[in-house]
């Protein structure tokens, strides 16, 4: 009925009830012989709205509203003052805590029911400390410059090293040089006043080693802005053992053979000449002949580059002897498809076919260079991958057999690249089929990194898949990194390095052996906007999921007694002059 | 007594005497600076500034400004001083009253007034001058008007010093020898006749073939000396405390010094590059000549042209190689003559012009010889000389006699001959005679294309004979052209339009009764072109010359030839033409049928059966094997280690050992061999690479520039497939199974 919280001075509700009912009363008792019928209600309502109003100043009445409770915001690097004025409006209350690294903040975390986050975000190895708390991550604006980027750590000789990325905010005229570390420019790009725009920059690779590269940036003056590192790694080029296998022998073997052998490959070649008398050429290899294709001959081999007569006249036997080299040991195969077999469906190649008519084509690579193409195209499957696209569609496709794969391509004659001088695309045209298909090096150990620029004796978490049974990860002083194997994966291990100096750092799987995770620790002011971009992203990550309104509780506040003294001033003075006035 | 008048003309005096001087100096100055522009000397411009003014000061003579000459100037210019002012330099014992009277009058006018009677010399004039001197000197050396250079060989530019740096900084002691005189000699080959050039500057750029000589002094004495050059050590022989080495040019490259003082320390120089120049080939220029000139017989056979010869360092010697044809086909003959120019050539110079006239009938050339010649020109390098040659120039004397038309090889006997053309001939004139026909008078347009009628006629005739028919009228009428043409002159001046008429008519007559003729004499005048060919002339059908087809066809042919006769009778030339055109299309096809085509024939074999493939006897069909190695050698592997090297030290910290340096002067080595093609680049590089592989101290900026250089010296790599690594695992596995699975 009638609630406590209405009055602050509940218990006086009663007595003060009948002292201002008898109050009142006695007011309409001595008003009643006034002559005026209308004036007596009127006085009678005013002494009452009097009367309750001193009621009211005795009693206190409360109002009741949403209050925010215990409310803080953490205070991180870069965070907005307009935005913090903003909060404490807002929220009364609102208690600000600033935030340093590292630092146990639990206990005055412990005191706040909820908490705001302004600037660029909480360090991601004090997120521990926000656990199950409500955090509601306001943020800061995105930093100008580089906010993302994405680039190749580590190459082989012969391809690139490239660099995309996003600018924000740049001037106009700017140019991003990536410079070597002798501040030799390499490639440069010149950016316009946008809101945000990506760059591409890239360098040829000519020596293996672990280089340092440098992204500057420079004003329209050539005025060196900012300069940041770049660390990568070349390595050198593994060689790889690849068997051609014709019917007959044909051009595009010959000159797929050339190109191969003078790139340093073993290759073997076996042209048919007539019934059981081949033509055997080993480049760069012992004398190795392969009669026929039986599991222990292909052992050796990483690519089968067979053409569609070969395959169509394989005996059962070795078709099997094939079929589990590429399922078991991962032995590529690319067939040199045929124009006669493109009717029948080969359940060996286990790729289709349609016809489309279109002899030409031009490759998405090199869209300058009409292609010679069988006229047919590949009917859409769902476990085929693409490796070389053209606008009209996949020309060259490749489908998984357990660990190896099977490819084979629509164009036809690609020597003739070569005589017409496109050596480069005709290069890159098989570079690519023969480094997608051939077998993959297994390795023991394959690390995964998250942070491309750490920090001196910050984190720096790495993923490790292995096949050692108990692997153990040391740092190039000797000293051990611990790791956690994660539950499902049992091949996959995690752990933390506290990299102790600037430069090069290395992990090593088991001192002796010669897998290493070489990474390269910037100073602490390199790549600030990418890391302030990166930290806000991974704190928006993290607190999304925690993320809750700030509790809100009912508060009641007394009415200010201003309002009611005034009322009561008011009528009394009314119920007072009256009789003087019009008496 | 400062104030006294006496005083104040003492001191104009000086003033004017100190202006004199002022404005001579002032000139003098000026002069002093254009002589100093000019030769550059402060010595030379002081002595001038001395001399210019000592003359000035005694041009302006200014010990000639006497008191007296003051005061006359003052009474002159002051009129208050009422030609008094001498009166102050007299004393006042020797004055009267009056003039005492006067002189103090005077003297205090003149101290009023003194500041507006300036001394007649106009120090603003001479600052004027003095500013155009200078102006004009700066210009003079700005602009360089005396083309000099404005380095001395008199001492060593600094940068020119050859700078030695310890190999090893440790062993350094206080007293480094240094370089007291540095020189380089480069001696020409004597025929170029160039002086011998000294300089200070180690950096050779000379004509291949010169000789070079170096001698250095040092300021103490040191053990030995040495000269490397592209990884050979030469030392420097010692003659009385100069050091000397000479060699000559045949080749680019770079080298440095290298000396070894007396405790033992080895010093190394920068590296210097050797640039040879080649000897230019002579250039020949021929002017006034067409590359064919064409002679007719009775034409001035006279080639006459002029030759310009540039040569670098001189032409020793020019002449032209003249080659004259006689005959054709196998029995040509070649006749080679050289021929000199008509002057004697000047020897040695370096540009030359020379005019030649050949005279084609000296060459003992007859009508359809051809000449070829060119000219070749010897420069004066020694001992092989430059030659080039110009390109070939043709001269031809026209042969008139020969036959130009050439039936088909395939054709035993020359079926066809000259006036087969005429149809098309025929075209040509009908075409100009219409296009004519506004300038030309109503009787000369009929006459012409009567003419081209009867012409029309004359070939329609000669086509019959082919026919075999009508072979009579053929000889009649060609009888008929020599009988009729200077009745036709005859004729014309009296009634030329009546003859037309009648020749038209008594042509037809005259073929009409030919045609009895004909019939009644068949045999008698067969004796046209053909005639040795017809194998039965008595019987017109059945002449065997042409094909059925072929028959018809000039048939076809000769009626298309009777209307265009018509209507150029008629005088209309227009209407013939269409029939003239068809006319010719005919003849053409008729010509073209003549030819004959043989079909190339191949072997087409006979279809082999299916169950007879591939059983042929294979015995001696083998297995071949082919083993190879296809070198892949990296040409700069050298430098590939060395960056990897570089970049490894640079990570690590290491130091550089001994190994390092044996890689980096391999990579030196390298390196060279692009830095010759390309000196300007990579010159740095080497000489950066050439102090790492020496020394024993570098520091990381000099280490990163090595490397920076020498990648950017490095070729590309062309792309080339690789091993892909992956790690395999048991989650992917099972995945590509499954995906296998419900494919």
């Amino acid at each position: 009925m009638i609630d406590a919280n209405l009055f602050q001075n509940f218990k006086m509700f009663w007595p003060v009830v009948f002292i201002a009912l008898a109050l009142w009363l006695l007011f309409v008792w001595k008003e009643r012989n006034t002559a005026a019928k209308k004036r007596f209600y009127l006085h009678s309502l005013i002494s009452l709205i009097t009367v309750v109003s001193l009621a009211m100043l005795a009693l206190k009445p409360l109002s009741t509203g949403m209050v925010h409770t215990n409310v803080g915001v953490l205070l991180t690097d870069r965070f907005s003052q307009n935005r913090l004025d903003s909060l404490k409006k807002k929220i009364k209350g609102i208690k600000p805590v600033y935030y340093k690294k590292n630092l146990p903040i639990s206990e005055v975390l412990d005191s706040l029911g909820s908490l705001f986050v302004l600037g660029n975000g909480v360090e991601p190895f004090d997120f521990w400390q926000f656990e199950n708390r409500t955090v509601n991550y306001l943020g800061a604006d995105v930093p100008d410059g580089i906010v993302e980027l994405k680039y190749t750590k580590e190459n082989v000789l012969g391809q690139n090293l490239e660099i995309k990325g996003s600018y924000r905010h740049a001037q106009a005229s700017t140019r991003l040089v990536l410079q070597n570390a002798a501040g030799r420019g390499l490639d440069s790009v010149e950016l316009e006043a946008k809101e945000l725009q990506n760059f591409e920059l890239a360098t040829a690779v000519k020596a293996k080693g672990k280089f340092v590269f440098e992204l500057v940036e420079k004003d329209s003056l050539g005025k060196i802005r900012s300069s940041e590192p770049v660390p990568f790694k070349a390595v050198s080029n593994a060689y790889l053992k690849i068997l051609l296998v014709n019917a007959f022998p044909t051009f595009e073997t010959k000159y797929l053979k050339n190109y191969l052998a003078e790139m340093g490959h073993e290759v073997v070649v076996r042209s048919q000449l007539t019934r059981n008398r081949y033509k055997f050429e080993y480049l760069n290899t012992n004398r190795i002949p392969v009669y026929r294709l039986g599991e222990n001959e292909l052992e050796s081999f990483d690519l089968l580059v067979l053409d569609g007569n070969s395959l169509k006249s394989l005996s059962e036997s070795s078709w099997e002897a094939i079929d589990k080299a590429v399922r078991t040991k991962g032995l590529g195969i690319f067939i040199e498809w045929e124009s006669a077999l493109f009717t029948r469906r080969s359940e060996r190649l286990g790729l289709a076919f349609e016809r489309d008519a279109v002899s030409k084509v031009t490759w998405n690579e090199f869209p300058n260079v009409a292609l010679e193409k069988f006229p047919y195209r590949f009917v859409e499957s769902n476990n085929s991958e693409v490796i070389h696209r053209s606008s009209g569609g996949p020309i060259v496709v490749y489908k998984r057999k357990e660990r190896g794969r099977i490819g084979t391509s629509l164009l036809q004659s690609t020597y003739q690249l070569l005589l017409d001088g496109k050596t480069e695309v005709y290069r890159r045209y098989w570079t690519d089929i023969v480094d997608e298909l051939s077998k993959k090096e297994e390795l023991i150990a394959a690390w995964q990194r998250y942070e491309n620029f750490p920090l001196k004796q910050h984190p720096f978490e790495f993923e490790l898949r292995t096949r050692v049974k108990r692997p153990h990860v040391y740092t190039a002083t000797g000293s051990a990194v611990a790791l956690r194997q994660s539950i499902d994966m049992p091949s996959l291990w995690s752990g933390t390095a506290y990299p102790a100096h600037q430069g090069w750092n290395e992990l090593r799987l088991d001192k002796a052996l010669p897998e290493v995770l070489d990474y390269y620790v910037v100073d602490s002011l390199a790549w600030q906007p990418l890391r302030a971009h990166s930290l806000q992203k991974a704190n928006r990550r993290y607190f999304a999921a925690a993320t809750h309104e700030p509790q809100k509780t009912i508060v009641s506040t007394p009415i200010k007694p201003f309002w009611f003294f005034l009322l009561a001033l008011m009528g009394l003075s009314y119920l007072w002059l009256y009789p003087k006035f019009f008496r | 007594m400062r104030d006294s008048g006496e005083h104040i003309v003492i001191r104009l005096k000086k003033r004017w005497q100190v202006l004199l001087c002022a404005q001579a100096a002032l000139y003098a100055l000026g002069m002093a600076l254009v002589v100093l522009a000019i030769s550059e000397s402060a010595l030379i411009a002081f002595c001038c500034f001395t001399v210019f003014s000592a003359v000035l000061f005694l041009f302006k003579k200014p010990w000639q400004i006497t008191l007296n000459k003051i005061s006359n100037f003052l009474d002159e210019k002051l009129g208050s001083m009422e030609n008094s002012t001498s009166l102050l330099l007299v004393p006042k014992a020797e004055l009267s009253n009056l003039a005492l009277l006067q002189r103090y009058k005077v003297e205090e006018r003149l101290k009023s007034q003194i500041d507006q009677v300036p001394p007649k010399v106009s120090l603003k004039k001479s600052f004027l001058l003095l500013l155009v001197f200078a102006i004009s000197a700066f210009l003079l050396y700005y602009l360089n008007v005396f083309g000099k250079t404005h380095t001395t060989n008199a001492t060593i530019a600094d940068k020119e010093v050859i700078v030695f740096q310890a190999v090893d900084s440790t062993e350094v002691i206080n007293t480094t020898p240094s370089i007291e005189r540095q020189k380089l000699n480069i001696r020409y080959p004597a025929y170029t006749n160039l002086s011998p050039k000294t300089s200070s500057n180690m950096n050779i750029k000379a004509l291949e073939g010169s000789q070079i000589f170096w001698s250095i002094d040092f300021d103490r004495p040191v053990d030995s000396v040495f000269m490397d050059r592209d990884t050979q050590s030469y030392p420097l022989k010692r003659n009385s405390g100069t050091y000397l080495h000479s060699t000559k040019l045949t080749q680019a490259g770079f080298y440095n010094f290298k000396f070894k003082a007396l405790d033992g320390a080895y010093y190394v120089s920068d590296l210097y590059a050797i640039e040879l120049v080649k000897d230019a080939v002579p250039e020949i220029e021929v002017q006034q000549l067409k590359q064919f000139s064409t002679f007719d017989l009775n034409d001035d056979k006279k080639l006459k042209f002029s030759v310009l010869i540039t040569d670098d360092y001189g032409i020793s010697d020019a002449y032209i190689i003249a080659t004259v044809t006689k005959g054709e086909g196998e029995s040509v003959k070649f006749r080679e003559e050289r021929l000199a120019f008509e002057r004697d050539l000047n020897a040695g110079s370096k540009k030359l012009s020379l005019t030649k006239t050949i005279d084609l009938e000296a060459l003992k050339m007859e009508a359809g010889d051809e000449l070829y010649f060119y000219i070749e020109a010897l420069d004066v390098k020694q001992p092989n000389s430059n030659r080039t040659r110009s390109e070939t120039f043709f001269a031809v004397i026209r042969d008139t006699v020969s036959n130009t038309f050439g039936v088909e090889g395939t054709m035993g006997a020359d079926l066809m001959p000259d006036y087969f053309r005429s149809q098309r001939q025929l075209i040509i004139d009908t075409e100009k005679l219409i296009a004519s026909k506004n300038q030309l008078s109503v009787k000369e347009f009929n006459f012409t294309s009567n003419a081209l009628g009867y012409d029309q006629k004359a070939l329609r005739l000669k086509y019959g004979e082919f026919m075999g028919d009508e072979a009579d009228s053929g000889i009649q009428v060609t009888e008929e052209v020599e009988v009729e043409e200077p009745s036709e002159e005859e004729q014309e001046e009296e009634d030329p339009l009546k003859k037309y008429t009648h020749d038209h008519d008594g042509d037809t007559e005259h073929n009409a009764v030919d045609h009895d003729h004909d019939e009644e004499e068949p045999a008698e005048g067969d004796e046209g072109p053909l005639s040795t060919y017809l194998h039965n002339h008595d019987d017109p059908e059945a002449a065997t010359l042409f094909s059925q087809s072929l028959k018809s066809k000039l048939r076809q042919a000769m009626a298309e030839m009777w209307d265009a006769e018509l209507h150029l009778r008629l005088y209309t030339p227009e209407n013939s033409l269409p029939y003239q055109f068809r006319a010719l299309k005919l003849i053409q096809e008729i010509k073209n049928s003549a030819r004959i085509y043989v079909h190339r024939i191949g072997f087409d074999p006979p279809p082999i059966k299916e169950d007879k493939r591939l059983t042929g006897e294979i015995d001696a069909v083998k297995t071949s094997e082919k083993v190879d190695v296809i070198s892949n050698e990296d040409a700069f592997e050298a430098m590939r280690k060395a960056v990897t090297r570089i970049a490894e030290i640079y990570a690590n910290g290491s130091a550089i050992t001994d190994n390092d340096r044996t890689l980096f002067k391999a990579a030196g080595n390298e390196l060279a061999v692009l830095a010759i093609e390309k000196p300007g680049s990579h010159l740095n590089t080497l000489q950066s690479l050439k102090w790492l592989s020496e020394k024993k101290q570098s520091s990381w900026r000099q280490l990163l520039e090595v490397q920076s250089g020498l990648l950017n010296a490095l070729p590309e790599l062309a792309i080339n497939p690789n091993r892909r690594i992956l790690f395999e695992n048991e989650i992917n596995t099972l995945m590509l199974k499954e995906l296998e699975i419900n494919d």
